[in-house]
């Protein structure tokens, strides 16, 4: 127990944990955002009429899932930006948009895919126009196709923040190994980051978990 | 019934590990240490970024005296070649005296054994090539703090000195605002070297050494931490003016050739990217190796 309070709580221990694990957060949650709405617009291009942006978008969503992130971090921070004067996190945050936009995108093509393409004419056919038939139709459908993946890649995107380390960043996984190195207690240290890693990912799946059983509860009433 | 389903197939899981453990593991290590009738010993080494484990470890076979021969692997950072020590993986760590004194300090399972000839490995500073004026600079610095005793003192205070189970003292960085500051890349993986302290603050003998050169200089000081994988990278990118290094010295004789180096047969640029320079050396050490009891 003694080992444990040294390890995590003893000295501000506890409090350096919490910063890195906010940094974690923070980067996991704006990555997610940008990279949801980047992965909508491709997603649109991919799926669109306008032939070169069809190419484009499936190069492109080819080229950054094939990408190791931690490869196009280092790429952008100490190559393509390294001279634009922008934060780490900042870097960090438009890698892991990017990398997540290309995932987000095949989510959402092969949920709009998994939706039957007659509803929508038959909205179209009752007056709805092409919005109101995506908005009604095609998007509650498609929402709950992509959900469970949805999910998923949040918890992954969660868990590759931890290459931050390699841009300056001192995030939770940077934290756990300066602290494992610290008290050399590599194994009780690295099973702690593991644990919060775990809880941060149950969070997620108790959100999900949470809209899930609302949307049942509303069918049931 | 779903309790005896689970049990049924955790089971059969332990079953398996059991099994593959027995077919992978130990009967498989100790086939390692009796090929060719030789005793092969895994050492745990950290990553040289400019000379990979196959180069190293066919230099090493090169150079084996006959019964013994070394495999060397390669990690990251201290605490995955402790846990693969730990695990059975390697058979001893090679890391520096100060390091192992540290790690001895704290964890009873483990003993320090003198490498035979052993080299001492140097800890200087990395700068860009095109940096001369930082470069001589800091070689001046280095050079005062030998001859008025400031690095053996401080050596002292943060490396040699320091009780069982202690960690060094804080130190403080010179910073003025407004001032542009020498960024410095720290790694926190080295303690007592170079650590980063329960509250978040770098620490250890480095750190002091940087403190001692801002003041010197005049300069303010910024620590920047990186992964140490990735410290080549944020000097070259200019990211950070400076970062530690250690290099391997060679036998005089040797002449910086590839060969002669005691105990490990490693070039001295073993460790030296493109496009870094050295400073002199502030500081060296003994390399030992940390095995199981």
């Amino acid at each position: 127990m003694d080992t444990i309070y040294q390890i995590f709580i003893a000295n501000g221990a506890f409090a350096t944990i919490c910063k890195g694990l906010l940094v974690t957060v923070e980067i996991s949650l704006a990555a997610l955002v940008l990279g949801t709405l980047l992965g909508a617009v491709l997603c649109f291009f991919r799926m669109g009429k306008n032939r070169p942006m069809r190419f484009l978008t499936a190069g492109y969503i080819a080229l950054v899932r094939g990408c190791p992130v931690l490869m196009l971090l280092m790429l952008l921070f100490y190559g393509v930006l390294a001279q634009s004067g922008l934060a780490p996190i900042v870097v960090a945050i438009l890698a892991f948009a990017l990398h997540t936009a290309a995932h987000v995108a095949e989510l959402f093509r092969s949920s709009i895919m998994a939706t039957d393409f007659g509803q929508v004419e038959a909205a179209r056919t009752l007056g709805f126009s092409r919005i109101q038939a995506f908005r009604l139709v095609t998007l509650p459908q498609m929402m709950h196709i992509a959900r469970p993946v949805y999910q998923s890649t949040i918890v992954n995107l969660i868990q590759w923040t931890s290459v931050v380390g390699y841009v300056t960043i001192t995030d939770l996984t940077r934290v756990i190994y300066n602290t494992a190195s610290r008290t050399m207690q590599p194994m009780i240290t690295i099973l702690g980051g593991m644990i919060i890693y775990i809880a941060i990912s149950y969070c997620v799946y108790g959100i999900f978990a949470w809209l899930e059983w609302r949307d049942k509860r509303e069918v049931a009433e | 019934m779903n309790w005896k389903k689970a049990a049924t197939i955790l089971l059969g899981c332990a079953l398996a590990g059991a099994v593959l453990v027995g077919c992978g593991g130990q009967q498989a290590a100790q086939k390692d240490n009796n090929q060719d009738g030789k005793n092969i010993v895994k050492v745990g080494l950290l990553t040289r970024q400019n000379l990979s484990e196959d180069k190293l470890n066919s230099l090493l076979k090169e150079k084996e005296s006959s019964g013994q021969a070394m495999i060397v692997t390669y990690y990251d950072n201290l605490s995955a070649m402790q846990m693969a020590l730990d695990a059975g993986n390697i058979q001893s760590m090679r890391i520096y005296k100060s390091v192992a004194s540290y790690l001895t300090d704290r964890n009873n399972n483990l003993v320090v054994k003198e490498v035979a000839d052993h080299p001492m490995d140097e800890f200087c500073f990395g700068v860009r090539k095109e940096d001369e004026k930082l470069q001589a600079d800091l070689n001046r610095v280095i050079a005062d703090m030998k001859a008025d005793g400031t690095l053996e003192k401080l050596s002292k205070e943060y490396v040699t000195a320091l009780k069982k189970g202690e960690e060094p003292p804080a130190v403080t960085l010179p910073f003025q605002p407004g001032d542009v500051p020498l960024r410095i890349a720290v790694t926190g993986d080295l303690p007592p070297l170079d650590l980063v302290k329960a509250d978040g603050s770098a620490a250890g003998f480095n750190t002091a050494i940087l403190a001692e050169i801002g003041k010197r200089l005049r300069c303010s000081i910024e620590v920047v931490q990186v992964a140490s994988g990735g410290r080549a990278a944020t000097l070259t990118s200019k990211k950070a003016d400076v970062v530690f290094w250690t290099v391997v010295p060679v036998e005089k004789k040797a002449n910086n050739e590839a060969v002669g180096i005691k105990g490990l047969f490693m070039p001295r640029d073993a460790d030296v990217p493109e496009g870094m320079a050295l400073t002199d050396s502030y500081f060296s050490d003994e390399v030992v190796d940390v095995a199981k009891k």
